[in-house]
């Protein structure tokens, strides 16, 4: 066949396909197919993602307006909250500062690159001898424009709803357009930072063997392999670990410090905590984020660097390899759904290198031979062994802990956060950390649930194992209701009796961490619910609320003296019977473990 | 012809198996010295080298695991190698580049595709991006070849699994190249598709592609390999070893 070979006669040398072609020939073709293929480019979840983004601006807003005491002590002559306070719009500093923290480490951590292709254009576009920078560029500008667009319309939400029109429509509108510049700014300028540390660190193919042409040795090729490999680690810890870590241990420290040292507490004190508002003042002064009718120069030092980062992004696209591309598109989806569905393990698996080296290694060098169960095996060998495992299995999760923990401390950093210093926010925090931390408790029996055959490997039935995964649960979460409650009451929002629940809580969580990881499969024949953001299978509402709705229950004795400030003897004696009751229920083997279209068209309204 | 290079580092001295006498071209098509690969830390195939010149085709043979495709991703681009140099056409393997893109056509166990696009324009997509004459031609020559003229119209996800490999194999066929890189091209094809691959492969090889494929079907080693290359189950540098297809296909029945 010699049309295989690249030939000035089998190719045609008048027409030369650039990736605009490409892309539009792929467009064409999938239009003309028809509109049933359309809805494939906007998926659910991001409609989502963008809508939870937007509802949390909206939430930061309505606590700012609402937020009592906002008097603070001066110290020293120096500028404090109280001045901030009087100087700056309602609209909040926190609210915008959060929500870039938030958008900027949700697209990193969902695209882990940010730039990022789907894996068809991976395995069709990138083969093709076209412009690179040009098949990258949709993926590129669609992660660069999620949290722009997103940090702009909640910003915007935000600067109506807080009144930011009262001083006049005119000077409304021109603080607005400021405002979201900024925003818009920040956000551009942090994934475009994100995007050139991509660029700058994929694996430099032809750099490398430019180097070896040159004779360089072969010593100093292998440190830049190593040298790659070690920053790619360090990328996907930073993300993973160190960013949220750090920014824990910061705030909870000055927090503690100041509820122990200054003697301020956070929920019922008369002035918020002035040594965490103090670095409020280095910010830049004109920023109208912060400061009505200030300099606008910020703006445009602001605008400029985030013209020029995204400049320098986009220069450096064609140095993107596939092999970045391929890795950045599967950690991506890996990302994507352990965020969605809670499970930051996928965060590990998208490291890559671990599961891989796992997955070789020396054969066994005792196939063929009888086994014989060994004589010192104790009677309780398999049960021991089944919970030993538990354990082992959890532990070389790596990123687990940062997480488990972390959820332990997140109540006290938001009660930290000026204006989100509420009962009711505190319940709501307290809510969503113990659900993510009993997803993470139970992992294990997510495996479980996943692999059964992993079950059969040990000679225990169902029921015992059911019962006995919960150990693992148990051993990490009671510790781990100690720690959450004892913070909170450290900081005042809870009266040192609340420390009698913590223990009857984890009891029960455990039980709710098992049943947890033992949800069904989704069914998605079940009827769909229309939402104004598209439908949603009630199947798949049904499968995200198996064993959460248990967490809630144990949850809510321990809830109701928190808000009610009583801790009678009788409410916890409550706390231990609904535990018990939970942990016995969510244990058990059921009958059928699949959810019934029947239920679900029950929960379908009309 | 001349396919393997001797390792300049240390290793364990072998008798070469493929005659040396033929002199090497003084720009071979596929150049590879001492290359290592796997992933992360962790060696997969150590110290492979192998030079490939216009008409050439390599066997990759060895047991599951052996590293086969993690070596043919390298040769790609697709995986940077932890050690070692692989130049084609005298220019250093960079998958980024479009002349390197031009000239190796890949097909490895990637099943993707746009769920809006039937086979036909997926086809056609990778026809006209590499500029072939008459590009309507060349996809109703390769889709009545593979068996896929019935399937032209279909969306890739109303495929059979066997359909899909026709389609990426027709993809890498269609397109000019120098280079072809096929990683088990028998997988999940029928018995006459098989056959029918042989062939081409070989005529492809015939008229001056340079091919390397990993197979575990002897069949393809004897009829479409100029040698072979056994990959062991280590990461010691000796663990490459060179082979007639006959020596090959003799080891893979053994293995």
């Amino acid at each position: 066949m010699t049309d295989n070979t690249v030939t000035d006669d089998t190719v045609t040398d008048n027409t030369v396909t650039t990736a605009q072609d490409v892309r539009a020939f792929t467009r064409g073709a999938r239009a003309d197919r028809g509109s049933r293929h359309r809805h494939r480019r906007r998926t659910p979840e991001d409609l989502y993602i963008v809508g939870a983004f937007i509802v949390l601006a909206v939430v930061e807003a309505v606590g700012l307006v609402s937020a009592p005491g906002h008097s603070a002590a001066v110290l020293g002559g120096r500028a404090t909250a109280e001045w901030f306070l009087a100087a700056s719009d309602p609209i909040g500093a926190v609210a915008a500062l959060l929500l870039a923290l938030f958008a900027t480490l949700f697209t990193l951590t969902q695209r882990i690159g940010p730039v990022v292709m789907t894996r068809a254009q991976v395995h069709w576009w990138l083969p093709l001898p076209v412009d690179r920078r040009g098949v990258v560029l949709p993926g590129y500008l669609a992660s660069l424009l999620v949290p722009v667009v997103v940090l702009s319309v909640g910003t915007a939400v935000v600067f109506t709803g807080t009144g930011g029109f009262s001083a006049g429509v005119a000077d409304g509108i021109v603080k607005l357009i400021l405002t979201m510049s900024s925003v818009a700014s920040l956000a551009a300028l942090t994934h475009s930072a994100a995007a050139w540390i991509q660029v700058r660190h994929a694996p430099q193919h032809r750099k490398t063997q430019q180097s070896q042409q040159t004779q360089q040795s072969q010593q100093t090729l292998q440190s830049q392999q190593t040298q790659w490999r070690r920053w790619r680690a360090f990328r996907f810890d930073g993300v993973e670990r160190f960013i949220p870590v750090v920014v824990i241990l910061l705030v909870l420290g000055a927090t503690l410090l100041n509820a122990t040292v200054f003697n301020a507490t956070v929920i019922g004190a008369t002035g918020l905590p002035v040594p965490l508002l103090e670095w409020f003042i280095w910010l830049p002064t004109g920023w109208p984020l912060l400061v009505a009718g200030g300099a606008v120069w910020p703006v445009a030092v602001l605008v400029a660097a985030a013209l020029l980062a995204v400049g320098l992004a986009y220069r450096g696209l064609p140095s993107l390899t596939r092999f970045s591309l391929s890795r950045s598109t599967e950690a991506g989806s890996l990302a994507s759904e352990a965020l969605l569905s809670m499970e930051l393990k996928g965060l590990t698996i998208g490291r890559g290198e671990d599961a891989a080296a796992s997955q070789r290694g020396p054969g066994s060098e005792s196939i063929g031979r009888k086994r014989t169960r060994s004589s010192r095996a104790p009677a309780t060998g398999p049960t021991r062994r089944f919970i030993f495992t538990q354990f082992r299995v959890w532990r070389r999760r790596r990123g687990q802990a940062a997480g488990f923990v972390s959820s332990a401390v997140l109540p006290v950093v938001i009660l930290a956060v000026p204006y989100l210093n509420l009962g009711a926010v505190l319940v709501a925090i307290l809510v969503v950390c113990t659900l993510r931390a009993v997803t993470i408790a139970g992992s294990v029996a997510r495996t479980m649930s996943e692999l059964p055959a992993l079950g059969r490997l040990f000679p225990l039935g169902e029921g015992p194992q059911r019962r006995l995964l919960s150990a693992l649960p148990a051993a990490v979460l009671v510790p781990w209701c100690v720690l959450c409650f004892t913070l909170v009451i450290v900081v005042g929002a809870a009266p040192a009796a609340w420390i009698w629940f913590a223990v009857p809580v984890g009891l029960g969580l455990a039980g709710a961490a098992v049943r947890s990881g033992y949800r069904p499969d989704t069914n998605w024949e079940t009827p769909l619910i229309s939402t104004p953001m598209g439908a949603v299978s009630s199947g798949w509402v049904m499968n995200a609320l198996h064993g959460r709705t248990a967490t809630i229950v144990v949850l809510y004795p321990a809830l109701v003296a928190l808000v009610g400030g009583t801790m009678t003897p009788l409410l916890v004696l409550l706390q231990w019977a609904v535990a018990a009751t939970a942990w016995w229920w969510c244990t058990r083997v059921a009958a059928s473990g699949s959810l019934s279209i029947s239920w679900a068209r029950w929960m379908t309204p009309g | 012809m001349n396919l393997f290079r001797t390792p300049s580092t240390t290793s364990l001295p072998r008798t070469p198996v493929v005659d040396s006498d033929v002199p090497l071209l003084d720009v071979p098509l596929l150049d590879v010295k001492g290359l290592d690969v796997g992933y992360g830390d962790h060696r997969v195939v150590a110290e492979v080298s192998l030079c490939l010149a216009a008409g050439d085709s390599l066997a990759v043979i060895g047991t599951n695991g052996s590293g086969k495709s993690t070596l043919l991703r390298s040769i790609a681009g697709l995986l940077p190698a932890l050690g070692g140099t692989m130049h084609l056409n005298g220019a250093g393997v960079d998958e980024r580049s479009a002349t390197f893109r031009a000239s190796v056509a890949t097909v490895f166990d990637d099943d993707a595709y746009f769920p809006g696009l039937s086979v036909g324009e997926h086809l056609m997509l990778v026809a006209t991006a590499h500029s072939v004459t008459s590009p309507a031609t060349a996809v109703a020559a390769e889709l009545d070849f593979f068996g896929l003229t019935e399937a032209e119209g279909s969306l890739p996800s109303n495929l059979s699994s066997g359909q899909r490999r026709r389609m990426l194999l027709a993809a890498a066929f269609i397109r000019p190249s120098d280079l072809l890189v096929l990683d088990e091209p028998e997988q999940r094809l029928d018995t006459v598709m098989r056959s029918r691959l042989r062939d081409r492969i070989r005529t492809l090889v015939d008229g001056g592609n340079a091919v390397v494929f990993a197979t575990h079907d002897p069949a393809f080693v004897t009829q479409c390999g100029d040698a072979a290359l056994l990959i062991g189950n280590s990461a010691r540098s000796d663990s490459a070893r060179r082979l007639t297809p006959a020596a090959g296909a003799a080891e893979m029945e053994a293995l």
